[in-house]
């Protein structure tokens, strides 16, 4: 088995959607804003559109440090995001997802860039390049994390896969 | 001063090459192996895979250098047929099988003849009983687990098949919840679904320890509980081989009476060195070595040198189940569904094995679902229920060997001054009307079987990085680079170890089966010099 099982196959299903670049357009279309959110900004954003699983202030740090290096441009419209939601008293996610804002083609297309970066565990420009920041720690193990191993971090010893029928059937 | 560096030389450090010099080493033979990529340690390919921003590019961790490029190396290969030839291979020492999914499966006797039985493709100049010891040979080398009472064939009646004279060195790993649990819906529908042969250690085997199921048997077993072509080097190198990283070789010098003196190779920096020995042994993959063969004009009188090139032909059905089954816990790949394997059709249709991935699917499962624009609070939710259904499933269609599929020296030349490999590949009717006969089939049943909602079908060609057939093996100098010895028609002290041989590709992987044909390959040479 090679590459195509992987690689290939994923891209069949996701299109390779470029998260920055929907929202790079969407805003550009929009409006400007004057000044970008600082990392304690990302850190507050990140919580308040993603949940207290992005309480993790040295991660939102290199998540900053990544949009700047990839894209700074998304750092303006984060704070365009930020400032909205603090306008309107958002500061969860059951919040946001429920107000107009979230509605909003340009706020929307800014958390789900956000929300991206953090679930992957990168910022990219596209599926092939962009700076990596986490991996274990990337969001998207953790919905799963209870039965099935974040690869290449096992944990359960030989033939773990083996004892977790009970514990699956349980739901 | 010596009258050879050694007596046999040995290019390319893969498993092929591997097993060979731990062969000859190990009856007292000097061996020096040339590898043209670098060596790297386990646990910086590891820091490489986990600082990827791409972790579904199981190639991204090892190296591509100008001198020793790899799979997905850019404009290294030119192609030039109708289908791209996404050919795999990593050049490092220890070679391709760094990252794999260790599936270790014998061909079937009617594989290897499969000309005098179906009356296509071509027949191997040795039987399956005659190979047989050494299929034995090879499970315990690379150490591979397996029921040894199984039906691998899939239309023995459940009995043994194909026969072994010993069994699997380690018992078969354990079936997680997701292949019990479809094992038991593909049997009650009358898909013969059983557990796949592996390289990994379901007990400690070798200074390997016991596979902890990861999940990363590709691109890289953290551990090293999987079988990769670097043990054999080591345990060579132990024995007394000289290993030479960083050592491209370019030419192959003939001497009298036909015999090959000497190899020549550059180093990253393009310095020229040469070697001598009694015997040389060519395990440089199946693109490299028909290269190498064709720059020096060697063993090559029946111009098959490059030709005959076959992979297994992938294509996938990606859906979601009704119930949740759980993949991503455990090894990578377990199961295999075998129906279709052997029978009177393959005189008309390809022979063909479907598999389920058992990859962690949080990657593409998190990719659909930002792509849909899905957030926090629903995210998480969505990314279990859709985690935890996720079916991958991925057929192999056995290829038949075709002259005009070929590898040609390019006029283009890589940094080091030597051309680079010019691949014409296509896909025949045989291999065609297989495909239309699963997708139109077999694809909507599995969907019935599971409740399956379809995501995708790639029915584009997919590589599955099992290249075949460039130095084909035959029972005719004229239509034949080697004979069943793996020895060239042309040349009696070159050998050609590796699946570039094989002259059926049948539809499971063929690394056991060039891994077999090397060790009684090295057991000759051995008693030669």
């Amino acid at each position: 088995m090679g590459e195509g099982i992987g690689r290939r196959a994923v891209l069949s299903v996701t299109l390779a959607v470029p998260f920055l670049a929907s929202t790079r357009m969407a805003f550009a279309q929009s409006q400007t804003g004057d000044s970008a959110i600082d990392a304690d900004g990302l850190h507050r954003l990140s919580i308040a559109v993603i949940g207290p699983r992005a309480d993790d202030r040295l991660l939102a740090q290199a998540y900053h440090a990544a949009f700047m290096e990839i894209e700074p441009s998304f750092l303006l419209r984060a704070a365009s995001l930020a400032a909205a939601m603090k306008t309107q008293n958002l500061s969860t996610p059951e919040a946001f997802s429920a107000s107009a804002l979230a509605q909003d083609p340009v706020q929307r297309a800014t958390a789900v860039g956000l929300t991206a970066a953090w679930y992957l565990g990168h910022v990219e420009h596209d599926v092939d390049h962009g700076q990596p920041v986490a991996f274990e720690k990337a969001l998207m193990w953790g919905p799963t994390s209870d039965i099935m191993v974040t690869p290449s971090y096992a944990r359960g010893g030989p033939d773990y896969w083996a004892r977790q029928t009970a514990q699956i059937e349980k739901g | 001063m010596a009258e050879y560096d050694a007596d046999v030389i040995v290019v390319g450090s893969g498993v092929m090459g591997g097993l060979t010099a731990y062969t000859l080493a190990l009856q007292g033979k000097s061996v020096i192996l040339l590898e043209a990529g670098p060596r790297v340690p386990r646990w910086k390919t590891v820091e490489r895979f986990r600082n990827l921003v791409d972790v579904t590019d199981y190639n991204a961790p090892y190296p591509d250098l100008d001198y020793a490029p790899r799979q997905g190396s850019v404009d290294y290969i030119q192609h030039t047929g109708p289908v791209k030839f996404g050919a795999g291979f990593l050049k490092l020492v220890g070679g391709t099988t760094w990252h794999w999914g260790g599936a270790t499966w014998r061909f079937l006797p009617h594989d290897m003849k499969l000309k005098s039985t179906y009356g296509v493709g071509r027949d191997f100049p040795i039987s399956y009983e005659e190979l047989e010891p050494f299929y034995g040979h090879a499970e315990r080398e690379i150490g591979v687990n397996g029921n040894s009472a199984y039906d691998e064939s899939g239309r023995n009646g459940g009995k043994t098949f194909p026969p072994r004279s010993t069994p699997y060195p380690m018992e078969a790993q354990t079936f997680n919840y997701m292949n019990k649990t479809m094992q038991q819906t593909l049997d009650g529908a009358s898909y013969w679904t059983i557990q796949e042969p592996n390289c990994r250690a379901s007990r400690p085997y070798a200074e390997r320890p016991t596979c902890v199921g990861n999940n990363n048997c590709m691109p890289i077993c953290p551990i090293g509980a999987q079988y990769s072509g670097d043990r054999h080097v080591t345990r060579a190198e132990k024995l007394g081989a000289k290993v030479i990283p960083g050592a491209v070789v370019y030419k192959i010098d003939k001497g009298p009476g036909g015999k090959i003196t000497a190899v020549h190779y550059l180093t990253p920096e393009g310095e020229t060195h040469q070697l001598t020995a009694k015997a040389f042994v060519m395990a440089a993959h199946a693109l490299e070595t028909p290269k190498i063969l064709l720059m020096s004009d060697v063993a090559n009188s029946s111009d098959q040198v490059g030709r005959n090139l076959m992979d297994h032909l992938g294509f996938n059905l990606i859906m979601t189940s009704k119930d949740a089954l759980w993949p991503g816990t455990g090894p990578v790949q377990q199961n295999a569904i075998l129906n279709d394997r052997d029978g009177p059709q393959r005189s008309h249709y390809a022979s063909l094995k479907h598999q389920v991935g058992n990859e962690a699917p949080n990657v593409p499962v998190a990719r659909y679902l930002l792509g849909k624009g899905v957030l926090q609070p629903q995210l998480d939710e969505q990314i279990r229920h859709m985690s935890a259904r996720w079916m991958n499933f991925n057929t192999n269609l056995e290829q038949l060997p075709d002259p005009v599929n070929r590898i040609k020296l390019s006029p283009k030349k890589d940094k080091l001054g030597l051309p680079k490999p010019d691949v014409y590949y296509s896909v025949g009717e045989y291999e065609a009307r297989t495909q239309a006969k699963v997708i139109n089939e077999t694809y909507p049943a599995f969907q019935r079987l599971f409740g399956g909602t379809v995501l995708s079908i790639v029915s584009d060609w997919q590589p599955q990085d099992h290249q075949m057939g460039t130095c084909i093996m035959g029972d005719d100098a004229r239509t034949s680079v080697v004979d069943k010895d793996c020895r060239s028609w042309d040349h009696s002290n070159l050998f050609i170890m590796g699946t570039q041989t094989l002259p059926a590709s049948s539809s499971v992987n063929p690394t056991l089966t060039g891994a077999a044909l090397t060790l009684r390959a090295a057991a000759i040479l051995a008693k030669e010099v």
